[in-house]
């Protein structure tokens, strides 16, 4: 259950503002790719266009044999499906309750008996450390188990792919450690192909097998973390090191 | 004294009553539509929701009392002086209340649920049900507020109804006849009564309100 992803001089621009300038990136299946970035820098609209949510001005974007940017919406709709998304703030639905949220997807797209619905809930709630919390509501969570409740909704549909934005923001390093661990678990086990949007620059070189920085509309580098820390671009160096002072400018998220 | 009273009861929640139904009929998908798309003119549209919500009660009531009236395009319904007429009435007054909230309502929403929903992906019908459910408390407010404003209101129905005995009186426009014939103390027990009704229909609605309470610690 797995898919190569392979992005071509992709672009994007809302209104003025052009946030993507010619992004190239490769995503070999069952791989975990993150994609750094400062805030601003397009991380989140890269991912969103990547999950079919956001469509690109200009560029490919090819999800197996399937060129996303080339699809009607009923037909990306149907793409959709083969990928799951977990969201900032995990985006539960706060009227449903746990069990309702993780079988969203399942309940509407096949027609399964409320007895498998039940048994895939409980497998993907225990796969994120949350068994037994079908019935509670999303009110009761705390803000790490929301995000894991965010992760066992988007396995549900066994996507392909999953996409994390920022997925271990605003957790303390435990929770977020956690979540690190639930992602690379989550690929051992099904063979998912991953791709995350983070500024955790410490989780991120911990867990992914390989790191993009996307810097003023594209991806400046793109290798293994260790490759990354040992990198001598400056941009890189002092955004790994978060230093105020050289080549990134306050100015510069702002193009 | 009672059967009149009843009488007036039972009228003043019909009309009122009938009237929200169908505001919410229209003024909840009409708000949802509104709230959720980008469209060319949609300021405009929501400022004239929201100048709607300020609509003077006594001047719904002389448009509506116009276009009924045996000289006016919708004279042949026959309808002036009739609960049907206070109906139509108060349903003008509730309709903007109840689509300028609901459309507030849902704009107040996460925007990332409306793309969760569709990576999920939900139909445009599916996230509809879904958006409104979430908003529930909102839209809830919004009936009450509608509610509030026409079962509390006495110039339209005074000037499409008549305030006819038995026929077309309700409890605002009897506390106004009251008061007129020095009749005080019924006026003030008309007036514990209509707010005895608005705190019944007010607990009704916020049972149906019953989202837990975030918690902040």
């Amino acid at each position: 259950m797995s898919v190569r992803v392979e992005v071509r001089d992709l672009g994007l621009a809302v209104g003025d503002r052009v946030i993507l300038k010619g992004v190239e990136l490769v995503v070999q299946p069952g791989e975990i790719v993150a994609v750094l970035g400062l805030s601003g820098s397009g991380k989140t609209s890269l991912l969103r266009c990547l999950a079919g949510l956001l469509r690109p001005t200009s560029g490919q974007i090819r999800i197996g044999e399937v060129d996303l940017a080339a699809l009607s919406e009923a037909a990306l709709n149907d793409q959709r499906r083969r990928m799951g998304m977990v969201f900032q703030y995990a985006a539960l639905f706060d009227s449903l309750s746990v069990y309702e949220n993780v079988i969203f997807g399942l309940r509407y797209h096949q027609r399964l008996p409320e007895a498998e619905l039940r048994a895939t809930a409980a497998a993907r709630l225990a796969a994120v450390g949350l068994a037994g919390t079908e019935a509670l509501l999303p009110a009761q969570l705390s803000g790490g188990m929301r995000k894991r409740v965010g992760l066992a909704r988007a396995l549900a549909t066994q996507p392909q792919i999953v996409f994390y934005d920022e997925p271990t923001s605003g957790l303390d390093p435990v929770g977020a450690g956690l979540i690190d661990e639930l992602i690379v678990r989550v690929r051992d086990e099904t063979g998912v192909t991953s791709v995350i949007v983070s500024h955790d620059v410490a989780s991120v070189l911990r867990h992914a097998d390989r790191v993009a920085f996307l810097y003023d509309g594209y991806i400046r580098l793109c290798d293994t973390p260790a490759r990354v820390r040992g990198s001598s671009d400056p941009v890189v160096q002092q955004f790994l090191e978060g230093r105020p002072d050289g080549p990134i400018t306050s100015l510069s998220t702002i193009s | 004294m009672t059967r009149a009273l009843l009488d007036i009861v039972q009228l003043s929640l019909f009309v009122s009553g009938f009237a929200l139904l169908i505001s919410a009929a229209i003024g909840v998908p009409v708000g949802a539509w509104v709230g959720l798309h980008a469209f060319r003119g949609r300021r405009s549209v929501l400022a004239l929701l929201y100048t709607g919500m300020g609509l003077p009660p006594v001047v719904v009531g002389l448009v509506v009392y116009l276009l009924l009236s045996r000289e006016g395009p919708l004279g042949g319904w026959g309808w002036l002086f009739t609960p049907q007429a206070m109906v139509l009435a108060q349903t003008v007054i509730a309709f903007p209340v109840v689509a300028a909230l609901t459309a507030s309502a849902v704009q107040a929403g996460d925007p990332d649920l409306r793309l969760q929903l569709r990576s999920l992906g939900a139909t445009p019908a599916q996230e509809l049900c879904l958006l409104l459910r979430e908003a529930r408390p909102g839209i809830i407010a919004a009936l009450a507020a509608g509610f509030g404003s026409i079962i509390s209101e006495v110039g339209a129905v005074m000037l499409v109804g008549g305030n006819v005995a038995g026929q077309t009186r309700v409890l605002t426009t009897a506390i106004v006849l009251e008061t007129r014939r020095g009749n005080f103390s019924v006026a003030l027990g008309l007036g514990a009564v209509l707010l005895g009704i608005t705190l019944i229909v007010s607990a009704l609605l916020l049972r149906l309100q019953d989202q837990p309470v975030r918690s902040v610690s």
